[in-house]
């Protein structure tokens, strides 16, 4: 569904995305986490065709990322960072609008959603809160039978309610025949853990974490090993992100744990415990706000 | 092809900023006609007088021409004062444009870049000539509610110059907003300001009369007729240029 090699993002000399190569399958939702700045809206921007790469190549549904931008609109279905709508329209005219350029658009299909969140058709759109909008916006979207959904923090103003509709309207069409697949990036680690089968974290532009959440939680663990001073137990372990010791207890984080794991240890250290870590663990390790 | 849905976008695009160009074109175009005194606020060549068009104008006026020319001098420096709060609120649309994330939705529509310009240069060139018209109508119906005895040979040069003159200022603007990143459409904005001092100048406007900008800017007739039209070009050019590496439309 996508492929990127090397794909690189910079807008002049400023970077906001550097060499991403990842594969997602079709039928996968891949949540994307960072700080502010990371690069987050940058990728679903080149990965909905409004911007091109700066270097590196890819594909979205087959579509080249540089070259056929118009192609990837039309089997994109993006609900943009600014929730941009224009204030003197109602959302009637908005879902008129838009299913003008999208022949797969069901205008029924998103009032009956909109109806459902609440948002009244007819008001104009300076008239609702920022919450309405992205309802408006995502309406549109979830009315399209598109390949792929292009969500930028689409639970970002949403009452609970409707985030939770959101959530089961989406899976219910990733898990449809047409398999269809979806990007969304946000800030709520909770949610993505709760929603995405796949991670990646940006930091600064830079891929920080990339794969499978199962794997990489299956992968991450937190290990607490008794050892007597002297012994460098992090030199010898593979994939440690983070160590931190007292009176002989050492306590390792590691993005590699396996099976084999222990028998890794040096001689001298004993494993006490292991514990498996959420991904608001992983992920704070990983943009080094360790907690 | 979804050319109605296009179009729609792109009227919905410049809309505000067209009503804010029209209040400045009628606003603009009533001050010079009411306060001003004189169709299309008329050049300084036109101050140039026969006797007889003196003695006539005098009439006309109930008073010295020397006291009309005052007037117009207060009117001109309010009409020209509007010019440049109207452009100020029409640079920011571009400004909106950025914070309201126009860009973004059109973005996430397929949008065949050509198609877009083409709709939307279209649609401008369009808007530009109801501006010159609605110009021109204020001046020709504000001429004949306060009776100037302009010759009409006259009436409709200041028309077509003051509604052109108005109008292509106005319409670099709006052009300049269609830009998400602000380079080129800081040029034209500041093409656009030189165009409406060079505008406020030939008319005897403070303005431009402050900065003398006639001394190194071409003559208005020249201007209208040559270098507004080139630029329009140079703008088609540059954003045909700029949609082949564009990063968004």
């Amino acid at each position: 569904m996508i492929q990127t090699d090397s794909l690189t993002k910079r807008y002049g000399r400023l970077p906001a995305l550097e060499r991403l190569t990842m594969t997602v399958p079709a039928g996968s939702v891949l949540g994307v986490l960072g700080p502010n700045g990371a690069g987050k809206t940058t990728l679903l921007r080149v990965l909905g065709g409004l911007t091109r790469p700066t270097a590196g190549n890819g594909s979205v549904v087959g579509w080249d990322l540089a070259g056929d931008t118009v192609a990837i609109r039309r089997v994109t279905a993006l609900v943009h960072e600014s929730k941009m709508l224009y204030r003197g329209m109602s959302a009637e005219a908005f879902l008129r609008l838009y299913a003008g350029f999208f022949p797969d658009a069901s205008v029924d299909a998103a009032h009956a959603l909109l109806r459902q969140w609440r948002v009244e058709p007819d008001r104009r759109v300076d008239a609702l809160s920022r919450g309405a909008r992205t309802k408006i916006l995502l309406a549109a979207a979830l009315a399209r039978r598109p390949k792929l959904f292009l969500l930028d923090e689409p639970s970002e103003g949403l009452d609970p309610n409707a985030v939770e509709d959101l959530w089961s309207r989406l899976l219910d069409r990733v898990g449809d025949d047409g398999g269809a697949g979806a990007v969304l990036s946000t800030h709520r680690v909770e949610e993505a853990e709760r929603v995405c089968d796949r991670i990646l974290v940006l930091h600064g532009g830079d891929v920080a974490l990339e794969g499978d959440l199962e794997e990489v939680r299956m992968r991450w663990r937190r290990i607490i090993i008794r050892a007597a001073s002297g012994i460098d137990v992090a030199a010898a372990l593979p994939g440690v992100v983070a160590t931190s010791s007292r009176q002989g207890l050492h306590e390792v984080t590691t993005s590699a744990w396996h099976s084999s794991y222990p028998e890794r240890l040096p001689r001298g250290a004993e494993l006490l415990e292991t514990r498996g870590m959420g991904l608001r663990e992983i992920y704070l390790t990983v943009v080094g706000h360790a907690p | 092809m979804h050319h109605s849905a296009v179009l729609r976008h792109t009227w919905w695009s410049v809309r505000g900023r067209f009503a804010i160009a029209l209040f400045i074109v009628i606003v603009h175009a009533s001050a010079t006609v009411l306060l001003f005194g004189r169709v299309g606020g008329g050049a300084p060549e036109a101050w140039e007088m026969t006797p007889e068009d003196r003695e006539s104008a005098e009439r006309l006026l109930g008073g010295s021409y020397a006291e009309y020319l005052g007037e117009g001098w207060a009117g001109g420096q309010l009409s020209g004062l509007l010019a440049f709060v109207g452009l100020a609120l029409a640079a920011g649309g571009v400004v909106a444009e950025r914070r309201h994330g126009t860009a973004d939705l059109t973005g996430s529509f397929p949008i065949p870049p050509a198609h877009w310009l083409l709709m939307r240069c279209g649609l401008v060139l369009i808007l530009l000539v109801l501006l010159g018209v609605a110009s021109a109508a204020v001046v020709t119906i504000g001429a004949i509610a306060i009776g100037t005895a302009t010759p009409l040979g006259l009436v409709a040069a200041s028309v077509v110059l003051a509604g052109l003159g108005h109008a292509y200022a106005v319409t670099f603007v709006l052009l300049a907003s269609t830009w998400t990143r602000d380079t080129i459409g800081a040029a034209l904005l500041g093409l656009a300001l030189l165009y409406v001092l060079d505008g406020t100048a030939s008319a005897g406007w403070q303005p431009g009369l402050l900065l003398d900008i006639r001394a190194w800017s071409p003559s208005p007739p020249w201007f209208a007729i040559a270098v507004a039209p080139g630029l329009t070009v140079s703008f088609l050019f540059l954003a045909i240029r700029r949609f082949a590496t564009a990063d968004r439309p």
